[in-house]
């Protein structure tokens, strides 16, 4: 109730006009960059960094624990990878590393078509890091590594023997995702250009010409983290009924990481919003809103994380499609619900419609 | 909001086209089809061609994001190009025939919209060449698979919008005059950018006529235009300035006669969020309707006194066509809503699961 009351005052045009403090947006990059940018990429780094050693142990003394190992560490910079991927600007999208990193959705199969054809004509040109990064982008990423340690053969690899050609394609994968992770991290760094661009935009600058267009591009890496979940990584693969399903149109299907992969976009989604800035401008203008948007994210995580089930068998299961299309629903307002506030309280434009030069 | 809308009703009531009779009466009171590129609610892109009464005639898949459709004269298909910096096109029937996919050239890519020859062959397109810092019409066979058969120079950065006069030879060209690269949103040129009306002779490829604004609105991007009546060009640009300028952003020109910008009433002008994003001649020619989507209005113009008429308010509304009747046009939403806006004043809404892309046409 009191809550309730204070809603009100605040609300009320005798207030609306002096209580409301002029967006920061200079605050708004200092906290994202800080708090979620710089930490994600130097999660990703370090998980990278591990994952390029573990990949590289399984080649040169190959055993089942050291698959399994490898598959872990796999594991881990997914999960970093995750809480990064809603960001599509800086470092990442330079020399197309996003892409490199992630070729994904990939509908048409390229990816596998493309490393099949490279197992069968072991073409040792791609166990070299330094060629393969030229290569296609679907060769060199985390789906390519996925394939190589999860897809038909990989057992093979506690082996090694025939299987290492394969362990020496994966390990330059491996490698080559390191790379990658830490050329972004030092994209990101104090003094790095692209960090002086976001900290201090100006009007010659070609990346951003005011603070104005920093906070709007982090508002879209929020709206488009949730819609990334919402439509890419439940609605397409789940369609519309079970027999429409295309369970592997989900990124991660085939280690089984799919919905650590969501939750992953939520918890970085959720990271960027609660210490980027963003829950202060909600909670400025609609107080206690903020805290609604949090527990929808937080419910939705949950869900996610109860799906104990490949996503394949979860597709196909009347019940739990239900609960994902619910959370479908309660993710589609909570972005909403902050979108209308902060494009309103920042003067942010964000529509469908509201690209710069379309 | 009001006040501008009872404006309006008054001005297009008493506007010239008003009383000139629509062109072929009886289509007036058929049912319309539009087509448009759109998304669903799993994020699946499409383009199709409907009703308002009935729905969907034909949909198709689009691999990513759609931007504008272009009819061929004949009205037997309609093209809908990747928005920019996709590369994909398709040519789609209004019958059951298959569509068929194009692309652009590896060193190019669309910038997402495109016209017919006269008489239907070729296909013009505005495309980049980015390595070359040049925007291009990219030329196709549309009776050989939309072959691409040439390209000629848009004489300008950025080709976005295009269209053929009623001559049928003349080509006028919207150069948004800002240099990008596919792999990045970055605008390189801000502090020189040169935007331009440009005239070119598709026969030849020859520059007939440049228009440019004057050296202090070097920042308004021109991008989208209309044709209007007596081949006035109505034009709509995107100011890449100081937020706070708000520049008028809606202009008229006649081959021959000086460029003219028109601001809108100050709270409007202020409104329209230095973005426009689509401009559209409703049936007669004699009406031109300027979208905002980022200030959610929808501006209409008086095109032989190019004066502003009024404003309605649509919420990321932005697709544009003129529908059978005179003064009426309908409008598209990000937010699914699809209106009809006439000359009374009264707005038709209806919702739908879509979100409405940037641009629509009338096709029949």
């Amino acid at each position: 109730m009191i809550r309730l009351l204070v809603a009100l005052f605040l609300a009320s045009p005798m207030w609306s006009g002096p209580c409301r403090a002029e967006t920061d947006y200079g605050a708004i990059a200092k906290a994202s960059l800080n708090e979620a940018i710089r930490p994600g990429y130097a999660a990703l780094a370090e998980t990278a960094a591990t994952l390029d050693a573990k990949v590289a142990a399984l080649c040169k003394d190959p055993s089942a624990d050291a698959l399994k190992d490898a598959k872990g560490a796999f594991a881990g910079a997914v999960d970093a990878w995750s809480k990064v991927e809603i960001f599509r600007f800086g470092p990442i999208v330079a020399d197309h590393r996003y892409e490199r990193l992630f070729f994904w959705p990939d509908p048409k199969s390229l990816g596998l078509r493309q490393i099949e054809d490279v197992l069968a004509k072991t073409d040792e040109s791609v166990t070299a890091p330094a060629t393969l990064a030229a290569k296609s982008v679907a060769l060199q990423g985390l789906p390519a590594l996925e394939y190589l340690l999860y897809g038909d053969g990989a057992d093979g690899l506690a082996k090694g023997g025939d299987a290492a050609f394969r362990c020496r394609f994966a390990a330059s994968v491996a490698a080559n995702i390191a790379s990658i992770a830490k050329e972004v991290d030092a994209g990101w760094r104090d003094g790095a250009s692209f960090a002086t661009s976001f900290l201090a935009p100006s009007p010659t600058d070609p990346a951003y010409h005011a603070p104005k267009e920093v906070t709007l591009e982090l508002f879209k890496a929020f709206a488009s983290g949730i819609e990334l979940v919402r439509d890419q990584k439940l609605g397409k693969p789940l369609g519309t009924s079970p027999p429409v399903a295309k369970p592997k149109l989900a990124a991660f299907w085939r280690s089984n990481l799919a919905f650590a992969n969501m939750i992953g976009n939520l918890q970085g989604v959720r990271l960027l919003f609660a210490k980027g800035g963003f829950a202060q401008v909600v909670a400025a203008d609609s107080p206690g809103v903020e805290d609604s948007i949090l527990f929808d994210l937080d419910h939705a995580i949950e869900v996610l994380g109860g799906m104990d089930k490949p996503f394949a068998e979860v597709a196909a299961d009347e019940t739990l499609r239900a609960k994902l299309e619910a959370l479908r629903v309660s993710l589609k307002s909570a972005g909403q619900t902050a979108g209308d506030i902060i494009a309103r309280s920042a003067g942010l434009s964000f529509g469908f419609n509201a690209m710069d030069g379309d | 909001m009001e006040i501008d809308r009872r404006a309006l009703l008054i001005s297009l009531a008493s506007s010239a086209a008003m009383l000139a009779l629509p062109k072929g009466a009886p289509a007036a009171f058929e049912q319309e089809c539009f087509a448009a590129a759109r998304k669903d609610d799993r994020g699946v892109y499409s383009a199709a061609l409907f009703s308002l009464k009935d729905g969907d005639m034909r949909s198709v898949e689009l691999p990513a994001r759609g931007h504008d459709i272009t009819l061929k004269p004949d009205g037997g298909e309609w093209v809908t190009f990747a928005r920019r910096p996709g590369r994909f096109g398709v040519a789609i029937p209004v019958d059951a025939r298959p569509p068929v996919w194009f692309a652009s050239k590896p060193d190019r890519h669309f910038f997402g919209h495109g016209a017919f020859s006269a008489d239907g062959r070729l296909l013009y397109s505005t495309e980049n060449d980015y390595d070359g810092a040049r925007g291009v019409i990219g030329v196709r066979d549309a009776t050989d698979g939309y072959k691409q058969i040439g390209e000629f120079p848009a004489h300008g950065m950025e080709p976005h919008d295009i269209q053929l006069l009623v001559d049928g030879r003349t080509m006028v060209i919207a150069n948004g005059g800002i240099r990008t690269r596919p792999e990045s949103a970055d605008e390189l040129n801000l502090p020189d950018m040169q935007p331009s009306l440009a005239y070119v002779d598709v026969a030849t490829g020859d520059l007939l006529e440049e228009e440019r604004l004057p050296p202090e609105l070097h920042q308004i991007s021109i991008r989208h235009l209309a044709i209007a009546s007596g081949d006035t060009i109505a034009f709509g640009c995107q100011y890449r300035g100081p937020e706070q300028d708000a520049p008028p952003l809606v202009g008229f020109h006649r081959r021959g006669e000086p460029l003219a910008v028109v601001p809108a009433p100050d709270e409007t002008q202020v409104g329209l969020k230095n973005y426009i994003g689509s401009v559209t001649a409703d049936r007669g020619g004699g009406i031109v309707a300027a979208s905002a989507p980022k200030g959610g209005l929808i501006t209409y113009w008086d095109v032989a006194s190019r004066r502003y008429l009024g404003v309605s308010d649509l919420n990321d509304g932005c697709g544009l066509a003129p529908t059978h009747r005179s003064a009426s046009f309908l409008l598209t939403s990000g937010d699914g809503w699809l209106v009809t806006a006439d000359a009374e004043g009264d707005m038709a809404r209806q919702s739908s699961g879509y979100s409405w892309d940037n641009h629509a046409i009338l096709v029949r």
